[in-house]
This record gives C-alpha cells, structure tokens and sequence, in this order.
C-alpha cells in the first residue's frame, strides 16, 4: 500500500520528525524492517511479545516475574461501600459512645461528602452484634454467618483506603488506579499481562446484581479496557435467562455454514486491515471469532444438569436467576473454563438510611453465596490457585447520618481475600477505636493493585504500557505489596 | 636553512612547503581550540571531540606500517620501502596531531579521571611530536649527520613503538576500565603477568555474609564499575568504594538509605531501556530483576556497608531466589519450587511440546521449571500424548491434565517427572492402581483427584509421598475415615473430601459440609 497513506492514517507527525532525523533512507528501511508500515511504539511490541506460536494472546508479562499463587481471580464487588462497622470491624467505642458528638479531634478538616459535610455529626453504634468465630477467632458480625463460618480460610484487611468519596470516582478509582476515567480496568491489564486460559469464553467477565437498598448505577467504563486494545475489556453477562443474547445459529444455519461466514467476514475485515492498520479491526475480528466460539461454550457453560442439587443447593439457588448467588455458582463454572478476571458486582449497600434492615437484605443477598463460593472453590482443589476477593469502594461513616445511616468513608473499610496465595484465618491492619482512620498497615487501593498483580506473578512496576508519551501502569506510580498477607 | 636542504631529493622545496603549511594548519587548530571555555564547550566541540576514537586509528595504523617497513627494509629485497617511510611519518605525524586535538576536546565533556586523561594527552602529543621528528630526520640530506642520524632514528623509532603503545593502552584504559584486558584472562595467564586471578568467593555461609561486600559489591563491580570507578567517573560517580558511593555524582547523592524510592541508583536501574536515564545506558541488557531487587532491598534496609543478612529479618521472594542461585546459597530450607535444581531450559523442545497444543509456561522469570496444562486438549489428550514432554521431564513442576483421558498408564509415564509439585488428575480415568506410580515423588505438594476413581485403597500408595501437603477427593469413594487415616499417616497433610450432600436451611449448613 502507498507509503505515504501511513503516514497520514497514524499520529506521525512526531514520528516522522524523528524518523527525518535519522534520515530519509532509515525510514525507508525501517518500514522494509516492519512490513511495510510504520507503527506505534507499543503494538509491534507488543503484538510480537504477547503473542504466541498459535496466535493466541499469552500476555506481554511472558515469562512472569515471580512464580505465581493465583490464576483467576473472582471479585465479589460489594458496590455502593458495605458499611465495615457492621461487618468485619468491631468498635465496643461506637456502642458506648452512641448518639453522642463525634470528637471533632477526629473530623474537623477531613474530607466528607456534601451529604454530610455541615451537620451536626453524632456517633451510631453498631446495629448488629459481632461475635469471635473459627480457630483464628476473627471477629465477624451476626449479619454474615456464613463468612463467619469460613472465616479460618481467609485474610480479613481492616486497613483498606481509598481517596474517593463519591460512588463513581470511587469504582473508577478501585478498577482503574485512578479517579480520571479512561485507563484500564484492573481485569484488562491483566488479560494484557497475561492472556487468559480459556480461548472459548471471555478472559474478564462481569455480572450484576442488586438487592438490599437504592442501587447505585455502575457505568460499563469500569470494565472497559482503557487504552489498551480493545480485545481486553470486560464482557457483561446477563444474570437471567441465557448470559448472551442470540448465542444460537439463526433457524437454518449450521455450525458449519456459520463458521464460513465468520470466516468471510474475517478476510473482508483484514482486508480493510491492510489498508488502513487500525488496531480495532484486530479486536473487530478477535471478537468475531470469539463469539463463534461462545455459540459452543456459552450453551455448555449453562447447562446445569451435570451440577449435582446439593451444589445448588449450598449456594442457595438453581441458577440463572439474577440473584448473586447464580451469579457465584456462574462464576465457578467460568473459573473452571479458565475465564481469567470475574467481577460481580452485587448493588445495594448504598445505605444512606434505613441500614440496619437495608443491611440484613444485602447480607442475606450475599452471604451464603459468598461463603459457599469458597468451599466449592476449595472442595474442587481451586482455592489454591484462585483469588476471592470481597470488597466494596469506600466504608461507611461512625457518625450517622439521618439517625439510621451512615455516609460514605474513605479513610477506612474492610475487605477479605482468600485462596491464591492469601494467609489463611489472617487478618491485617488495625483501624482506631472509632473505625474512622487506619492506625496500622494501611492497604492503600494501590497496594491492593500491587498485591493482586504480584499474586498473579506480575511486578506492578514492570507492567507498562506507552500512551501520550508515558510509561502507564496500573498503580500509577504508587503501590507496595502487602507482603505479610501472602502465605 | 637553505644550505641543509640543498642536496636533498627534488621537490623538495615544494615538500617543505607543504610541511610548512600543514604544521601552520594545525597551529590554527590548536590556537582556535585552545579559545574554547573548557567549563562550558559549545555543542559542537563535544560532536567533534566524539570522533578521537575514530579519528585516532589513522595515526595508530600509519605509524605502525611506517614502523614494520623501516624494519624490513634492512633486508635487500625490500629495500625500495625505505624510500616510502617519510610520507608515511609525516602522515601518521600529522594525524596524530589532529588526534590529539580531537582527543582534548573530548576531555572537555568531563567523567574521566584528570590524571588518567593528562598521562594520555602527554603521551600522544608525543607520539605525534616523535613522529614528525622521525619525519624531519628522514627528510635531512644524506650527508646531514650521517654517522649518528642511523642511531637518532633508531632511538626515535623505538621511542615512537613505545610511546604509541602506551598511549594506546590507557586510552583503552579511559574507555573500557582497568580490569577490561584482563576480566576473561585465562587463570594460567594470571599467574604468568602476575595479576590478581581471584574471582569473589562463593559465600560458604548466607547468615555471615555482608549485605554490600558480598551481595551488593559483586553486582556493582560487574555492571556498573567499567564505567563509574575512580579513573572514569561517568556523571562524576564512582562506584567502587563505599566512600565514593554515599558521595555521589554530579546530581548529588544517588542513595538515600532506608528509602528505595528516593534512591536514584535504584531508579535508574529499573527505567526501560529506551529510556534516556536508564542505566546500564545506550540499550544496554539492563539488570536483572534479582540484581535490581538485591539493592532495593539493601537501601530499603538503610544501605549499610556493614550489615549482615542475618541482622535483616525480611528477605523478599524475589531476593530469595537470587540468593538462592547464586550457588548453594540458602536463607532458610526453602520448600516447593525455589528448593528445586532442574536443568536449563531448551527453547527447541519447549516448542516441540507447544506444537501438540499444549499450553507450556515458565513458571517465572528466571526458574528453570515449567507450567503444562493440557486443559485446552480435553479429550484429544491421552496417555500416548505424554511422551511428548519426556525430555523435559526434570523441568515440568505444574502438570495439569485434568478432564483428559489420561489414565494408569499415563501416571507411569509421569512417574519420571521427579520435580512435580503440583498435579491435577481430576476428573480422569485413573484408578487406585494408578498411584502406585506416584510412589516416587519427593516434592509432590499438591495432588488433585476430584472426580476420579479411587477408594481408600489406593490412599495406602499416597502415605508414601512425605512431601504431600494438599489432597483434594471430592466426588471420589474415599470415605471421611479414609482421608483421617491418611492424615495421621503423613505430616502436615491437609485432605478435603468436599461436599457430600447439603441439609436444608441454616447457617452451620454450610459451615458444615463435610469438609475437613
């Protein structure tokens, strides 16, 4: 194709004054080198490293940079903040204290947001009791009984933190590493890092669901993929009925003839390649043939029959219901096809007011089949290698807010892993007595992302990716593992 | 002055002419460059300075031409050289003298030690100063001197061999450090120059070693010391000794101690490549991720040089496994894969075996071990399909076949695997009889058998497995007394014989579900 079409179809102009430097003849023989046309830093690079003998995307991070604990990760997201003082924090102080005066000592000059920000902030104790559970006695409130029970499998971080008060910088925050939308999702980095075990379904899979107070809205932009091809962003299931639209052939149509015509499609669009080398005509036909391959694993993936009833049974549900609990047992029979990145994302723990009966649906909602997620894991040997994480955006406030509930909090909230490589019956950090700040090893929303990836086998730090001149990566420049929760 | 050139050669006059011009020309040089500030040389000196390597061959293979044919025309047949050797000093004179301009303004960019550069400067200004004696000797008339002009020019001769090499060696001393000559120097040589031959010391014992003189110092003198030591101090750093280290550069101190990411040092040595600050510089294989990883961790811990291993209580995975290969070195008995010693990798047989489908990974880095999964291949895998990773079976540690049709006779096969760690046989064909040939397993941590069709029976070939730590047997007829036995029978074993039928409604329900 012409030369100078390239030039006009790429962002050249830098190139091309740096390549004038080097001289006409150097850019002629560079793009000899390239086949023909010349490329941003990053896809030959990366299209040649991450791509192995079969074409299959095997990551850019080949080899990893440590051995890794975890393969896939399931993230139980708790969207809307879970209140930590009626989970997994106990705070006597708050009982004792209730209804009297926040110490301003604590909250003068913190940031809160505009809901509170000018009240009159008064103390609300816990409203559900905590009890000391399993052989590592974590304490645990009443509300999950059954986390409570595997509670001697994983780690509990009280010392989570984050910088976002509001519900969407928040999520944006915790999937992307930064407040400002348009970087990678944590699961896209990953796929980009590593590829993703199975070539039949979707390495990074999301599903909601919702119960138990008002539900925040989600925008798909945490799951997309950022600047990074578009081949890596999440794909939504749906939680009912079938989890993909229109996934059998048309009445008439035979896998065969459908393969053919996937087929047509993918010469046409690579023809168009060739012209004009844009990289989301390579996710274009990547999608293609993976929803060709999705006709034969999706129906598999649903099919229930060869799951025994006393499976459904500990999750509580019997499958494509749109409750959480279908979407965990959905969720382990992806992680068994090799799906990479899973997050589910449970709507409801918004709970401005009306916590304590708002709580008692969200948990009810979500317990069981938390709990339940992990024993299946581990009964089938999967814990080993797979990363549970549980966990909101943001905490919730000691003070109250309304008299019956709490705003959002940032400087402190729980969460639990559990499997690939994570301690178990642990629990990591100390928050103070009123549950308002950290006041030992804090876990950062960073150093949780650096964690997460040096469980996968990835230092955070090596894992980059060159846009507008920078070097990006998904802890930004901040984030130190969290060593002492790693087995 | 005419007198001494009047019985000379024709043209003559017009020799010394020239002679005379080309000595004004480098005159001028020498004049126009000596105007230059030598705090702040303009750009263009330093892009001029850049060409005394090139620019300083001329001289060297002129000379030394000039040098062989003055001694071969002793011999009558080759007489007529002798003839030729004039032109050759004054070219090799004159080169040199532009050489030597070159190379001064060179010396202005700076990171090389005084003394080295002045001793080299001296010596080639010689050399072009010898070289245009030797010229002007040559060039005298026959009768001028005739006696001793043979001993002059011997003398100039010899003085000019030495002078050239010398000149040359520290030049290459300037740019490539002291020890570059003598790095790969085969011991036997050693002992016959005399130098030292010691390489440092495998350290016997982790827990004595020094942090910095044994771990940090070796990684120093090997990647960073050719160019930032006491003679050529690139950025005005040195790097050899622990004075000249917490001294610094031009741009200040390049370590904080106690705080790694304050430490230039260390940010230079983990930049991409490309990158313009990155050290090793110029795309240079930069360190490796144990080496980067030793030091961040001997800043972290406030960059002593005194401090042994054994006063640090944190020791890093990844430094771990450094340590680890530095040979024999142990911090503590390390289980599961960093205790493992496995032969080399072969990329060929690698990819023969990802030929078949297989997906074949390195478990990390720089582990010599593999990750096989045969899950893609489902029922295309079968026992006959493990030959194809026989000749890498010191090296597989993760073997996962799960849901394929490997049975018994697969597991004899897998018997030669010895370094496997983990292994999944979950919903496969094989039966009690099968595991009898894990017997020999001395690593085996993680067995996974979900789904098959073994009894307590077959558990009896499993107590011999020491090493077994994690035993999954959901879904199988091994019974709850069956996995206690087990347990009591092997340390630290951990066996989960999953769900086996779930009660109705409650709490403990799930809490539990048979599990041990």
């Amino acid at each position: 194709m012409d030369f100078l079409e390239h030039f006009k179809l790429r962002d050249t102009r830098r190139q091309f004054l740096v390549r004038s430097a080097q001289g006409i003849g150097t850019m002629a023989l560079a793009s000899l080198l390239r086949g023909g046309s010349l490329q941003t830093a990053n896809l030959p690079r990366a299209k040649a490293a991450g791509t192995g003998t079969d074409d299959v995307w095997r990551g850019v991070v080949n080899p990893l940079h440590y051995v890794p604990q975890a393969k896939r990760i399931i993230y139980l997201y708790m969207a809307g903040g879970p209140s930590h003082l009626e989970s997994f924090d106990y705070k006597p102080k708050l009982e004792e204290m209730h209804d009297e005066a926040m110490p301003e000592s604590l909250t003068k000059g913190e940031q809160m947001s505009t809901m509170t920000s000018g009240q009159k902030l008064k103390v609300l104790g816990p409203q559900y009791k905590f009890a000391r559970h399993g052989n590592s006695g974590e304490t645990v409130s009443e509300l999950f009984p059954n986390i409570a029970g595997v509670v001697d499998d994983i780690t509990i971080i009280r010392s989570m933190q984050t910088e976002q008060i509001n519900h969407d910088p928040a999520h944006t925050f915790m999937n992307t590493g930064s407040m400002i939308a348009g970087r990678p999702s944590m699961g896209s980095w990953l796929l980009y890092g590593l590829g993703s075990e199975s070539q039949n379904l979707p390495g990074f899979v999301v599903m909601t669901s919702e119960g138990g107070g008002q539900s925040q809205p989600i925008a798909a932009r945490q799951w997309h993929s950022g600047f990074l091809e578009g081949r890596f962003q999440g794909v939504k299931f749906h939680s009912s009925s079938s989890p993909v639209n229109y996934v059998e052939n048309p009445p008439g149509v035979d896998r065969s003839g459908q393969g053919d015509l996937i087929e047509t499609v993918r010469d046409l669009n690579m023809m168009k390649d060739d012209i004009v080398d844009d990289p989301e005509i390579a996710t274009r036909i990547a999608q293609y043939e993976m929803a060709f391959r999705m006709q034969m694993s999706v129906p598999d993936l649903v099919d229930f029959s060869d799951e025994p009833q006393y499976i459904k049974d500990l999750y509580r549900t019997e499958g494509a219901d749109g409750s959480f609990a279908a979407n965990c047992l959905l969720a382990r029979r992806m992680a068994e096809r090799g799906v990479r990145f899973i997050q589910l994302y449970h709507r409801g723990w918004d709970h401005h007011g009306n916590l304590k009966d708002g709580l008692k649906v969200a948990s009810a909602n979500v317990d069981r089949a938390s709990a339940a997620l992990v024993l299946d894991l581990k009964q089938r040997g999967m814990l080993d290698d797979t990363l549970v994480i549980w966990g909101g955006e943001f905490g919730r406030t000691p003070m109250g807010q309304g008299g019956d509930g709490r705003d959002h909090h940032i400087k402190c909230f729980s969460i639990w892993m559990a499997g690939g490589g994570i301690k178990q019956g642990f629990s990591y950090g100390k928050t103070d007595e009123f549950g308002y700040d950290v006041v030992e090893n804090p876990v950062h929303v960073h150093d949780l992302h650096a964690t997460i990836l040096h469980l996968m086998g990835i230092d955070h730090t090596r894992l980059t990716y060159r846009h507008q001149g920078r070097d990006f990566r998904l802890t930004d420049v901040h984030g130190k593992v969290a060593h002492d929760i790693v087995a | 002055m005419r007198s001494l050139f009047r019985n000379t050669a024709p043209g003559s006059r017009k020799t010394v002419r020239w002679a005379i011009g080309l000595a004004g020309a480098v005159v001028l040089l020498m004049i126009l460059v000596a105007g230059i500030d030598p705090q702040d040389p303009a750009d263009v000196w330093l892009f001029v300075g850049r060409f005394h390597p090139l620019l300083v061959h001329l001289p060297i293979g002129i000379l030394l031409i000039a040098l062989a044919m003055e001694v071969l025309a002793h011999f009558q047949s080759f007489d007529r050289l002798r003839g030729a050797t004039p032109f050759l000093f004054a070219a090799g004179g004159i080169s040199a003298a532009v050489a030597c301009v070159a190379g001064y303004l060179l010396s202005l960019e700076g990171g090389y030690e005084p003394d080295a550069v002045e001793l080299h400067m001296w010596l080639g200004i010689g050399v072009a100063v010898i070289a245009l004696a030797a010229t002007a000797v040559k060039l005298m008339p026959a009768t001028w001197l005739s006696v001793t002009r043979r001993k002059i020019q011997i003398a100039l001769f010899v003085i000019l061999a030495g002078l050239l090499g010398l000149t040359g060696h520290f030049g290459g001393t300037l740019t490539h450090g002291p020890t570059y000559l003598t790095q790969y120097m085969p011991t036997a040589l050693h002992m016959l120059v005399g130098t030292d031959a010691s390489r440092k010391p495998v350290i016997a014992n982790i827990d004595s070693a020094v942090v910095f003189s044994d771990l940090v110092q070796p990684i120093l003198e090997r990647r960073c010391v050719t160019c930032h030591n006491a003679t050529k101090k690139k950025g005005k750093l040195s790097l050899e000794t622990s004075e000249e280290i917490q001294k610094g550069g031009r741009e200040g101190a390049v370590i904080a101690p106690g705080e790694p990411t304050d430490s230039d040092l260390l940010r230079r040595i983990t930049l991409p490549p490309a990158h313009a600050d990155a050290m090793p510089p110029d795309g240079e294989t930069p360190l490796e991720i144990g080496e980067t990883e030793v030091i961040r961790w001997w800043i972290a811990h406030g960059a002593s040089f005194q401090m042994k291993v054994a006063e640090i209580d944190s020791v890093p995975t990844s430094v771990a496994t450094y340590l680890a290969r530095l040979g024999g070195l142990r911090e503590e008995p390390r289980t599961g894969v960093y205790a493992i010693e496995a032969p080399p990798l072969d990329s060929t047989t690698v990819a023969a075996s990802e030929q078949t489908g297989l997906e074949v990974r390195r478990l990390a880095h720089n582990v010599p071990l593999l990750h096989v999964s045969a899950v893609r291949l489902g029922d295309d895998f079968g026992d006959s399909k493990l030959d194809v990773l026989l000749p890498l079976a010191q090296n597989i540690t993760w073997l996962d076949l799960r849901r394929t049709h490997v049975s018994d006779a697969g597991l004899a096969k897998i018997a030669a695997f010895e370094n496997l760690t983990r292994l999944h046989l979950d919903h496969t064909a094989v039966t009690d009889d099968g595991l009898y040939h894990l017997v020999g397993q001395r690593r085996l941590e993680y067995l996974n058998l979900v789904g098959t069709e073994i009894t307590d029976a077959g558990l009896a070939h499993l107590a011999e497995i020491p090493s077994l730590k994690r035993l999954y047997v959901w879904r199988t007829e091994v019974t709850a007394e069956g996995a206690e036995r087990l347990r009591s029978q092997v340390l630290g074993l951990y066996v989960n014989v999953g769900a086996k039928g779930v009660a109705a409604d409650t709490v403990s329900v799930v809490a539990g579900a048979n599990i041990l």
